[in-house]
């Protein structure tokens, strides 16, 4: 900026220096304002009347736009979290999430029924978990213990709600009975509620009975497989046999071409066919075939008294 | 604070301010008051019915400029009209720059005759020009207040500026090109 400009700039202000209002006129606008002031007195409702503005230039602006990506992605990240909660287990990390998400659920719920039905799931749930510890071999006794007092707990507050509904309606609370899940109406036993593990040997928990339904399971797979071993057994021996007896029965085959009424009817060479005549040629070609079919047959025969298991 | 007494420190701080600038602008004293008794009542109207106000400096400065505005509509003639579009300046009216008012004040001023010829060409400019160089350099805003005051971006009020300056000096050196050398 050269000089010139600044001291026209330096005269541009202080052209205004000596110009304002007179003393007397500026009380005398005073006065006529407060008269106005007086006529148009702020009103109580006005003040009380709360107007949400919201500045989007200031919030959403591209100054903020990093910000709200931010936000964006923390919320995200949270339902991406609360969903992936959904599959956990007993031992991850992720299963306190799933329980903060059953129980502030369980809260916001106001009728009995709708608590009534969470209840009933949240059990069913612990019946998936276990059972998907015992197919992955995750079923410890701590796991156990857990999942068992957890469907207590389910069963007591199912139980202390259907109490205050009976009070009320009765027939409501049968309706909803026979509507329930049989994991949920069983009461629970005294045995179960004194005893701290809340498990008993006389009356195994279910856990235990989906631990014993897998023992169980490999008894029978042994049995089974037992009874292969010794089928097969059985079939080894019979095959012995015949091929036993087929070895027997071929050189009494062999005996039977070397028998003496074969050798007796022992049909000449060919030279000696045909030194014969016509009519003997073809009488003698008839026993020849007559001969081989006997002997098919015999052989037939004997494979059919040698095989009597296939028939079986 | 309640708003009465928001709206009387407004009066105390701002009223002088504003008087300068509506002279500046219209050049008429008694117009003048009026028109800045106006603009107060206009926002007293704005308060009474509950709008919260933040910055009563920027209200009061938008709806004197409208004022103003309004006041050039109602005064402009077509002879008149025919004459300022030629010389560059669009709203101002000849007749009062002879009033014995305005020149009354400048003469209290320095006797320079630099501030005089500066007085007449600061008028000769286009009102978009003017009110910037005013509100800037008389009634001392920044930027950023002039542009919510007029309700345009910062850089087109910077660059009114900046051409209201270029031209402030050309026309200075057309009428008088030995100006320079008496600066």
């Amino acid at each position: 900026m050269s000089k010139v400009d600044k001291k026209i700039q330096y005269l541009l202000k202080s052209l205004g220096r000596g110009i304002h209002m007179h003393v007397r006129e500026k009380e005398a606008m005073r006065s006529r304002l407060q008269e106005y002031i007086r006529l148009k007195p702020i009103k109580v409702e006005n003040v009380e009347k709360k107007y949400i503005y919201i500045n989007f230039k200031k919030y959403f602006g591209y100054k903020f736009i990093p910000a709200l990506l931010i936000i964006i992605l923390l919320v995200g990240s949270g339902g991406a979290v609360a969903f992936a909660s959904e599959l956990a287990l007993p031992g991850d990390t992720l299963y306190g999430v799933k329980e903060f998400i059953e129980e502030s659920k369980a809260k916001i719920l106001i009728s009995d029924e709708a608590k009534i039905n969470w209840a009933e799931q949240r059990a069913k749930r612990r019946e998936q978990e276990a059972k998907q510890l015992a197919k992955l071999g995750r079923l410890n006794e701590n796991n156990s213990k857990l999942i068992e007092n957890k469907i207590l707990k389910h069963k007591l507050h199912v139980q202390k709600i259907l109490k205050k509904i009976e009070k009320r309606n009765p027939a409501k609370a049968k309706i909803i009975k026979a509507r329930l899940h049989k994991l949920i109406l069983t009461k629970p036993k005294r045995r179960e509620l004194h005893d701290k593990k809340g498990v008993t040997e006389d009356h195994p928990s279910f856990v235990e009975k989906v631990k014993n339904k897998r023992s169980l399971n490999t008894k029978d797979d042994t049995k089974r497989q037992g009874i292969r071993r010794i089928k097969i057994e059985n079939i080894k021996k019979d095959l012995f046999e015949v091929l036993k007896k087929q070895q027997e029965q071929k050189p009494k085959l062999k005996n039977i071409n070397k028998s003496e009424e074969h050798k007796q009817n022992k049909t000449t060479t060919r030279k000696q066919i045909k030194d014969k005549p016509l009519e003997h040629r073809e009488v003698i070609k008839r026993s020849v075939t007559n001969k081989l079919k006997d002997r098919r047959n015999n052989i037939r025969k004997i494979k059919e008294e040698s095989n009597p298991h296939k028939e079986e | 604070m309640t708003v009465e007494d928001a709206f009387n420190k407004a009066y105390d701080d701002y009223a002088d301010a504003l008087f300068r600038h509506c002279m500046f602008r219209l050049s008429h004293r008694e117009r003048a008051l009026e028109l800045v008794q106006e603009a107060f009542m206009k926002t007293w109207d704005t308060a009474q019915k509950g709008e919260r106000i933040k910055n009563w400096r920027a209200l009061l400065y938008r709806y004197l400029n409208n004022l103003i505005i309004d006041e050039y509509r109602k005064k402009k003639q077509e002879s008149l009209d025919s004459i300022l579009d030629k010389e560059g300046v669009s709203e101002a009216n000849f007749a009062d720059l002879k009033t014995n008012s305005l020149e009354e004040v400048i003469t209290l001023l320095d006797s320079k005759q630099i501030a005089k010829h500066l007085n007449m060409e600061l008028y000769k400019l286009q009102d978009n020009y003017k009110r910037v160089l005013i509100l800037r350099y008389i009634d001392g805003l920044r930027i950023k207040e002039i542009a919510k005051i007029l309700k345009e971006t910062e850089n087109t009020v910077s660059v009114h500026l900046n051409r209201a300056l270029k031209k402030l000096k050309s026309n200075l050196l057309n009428n008088d090109p030995l100006i320079m050398q008496k600066i």
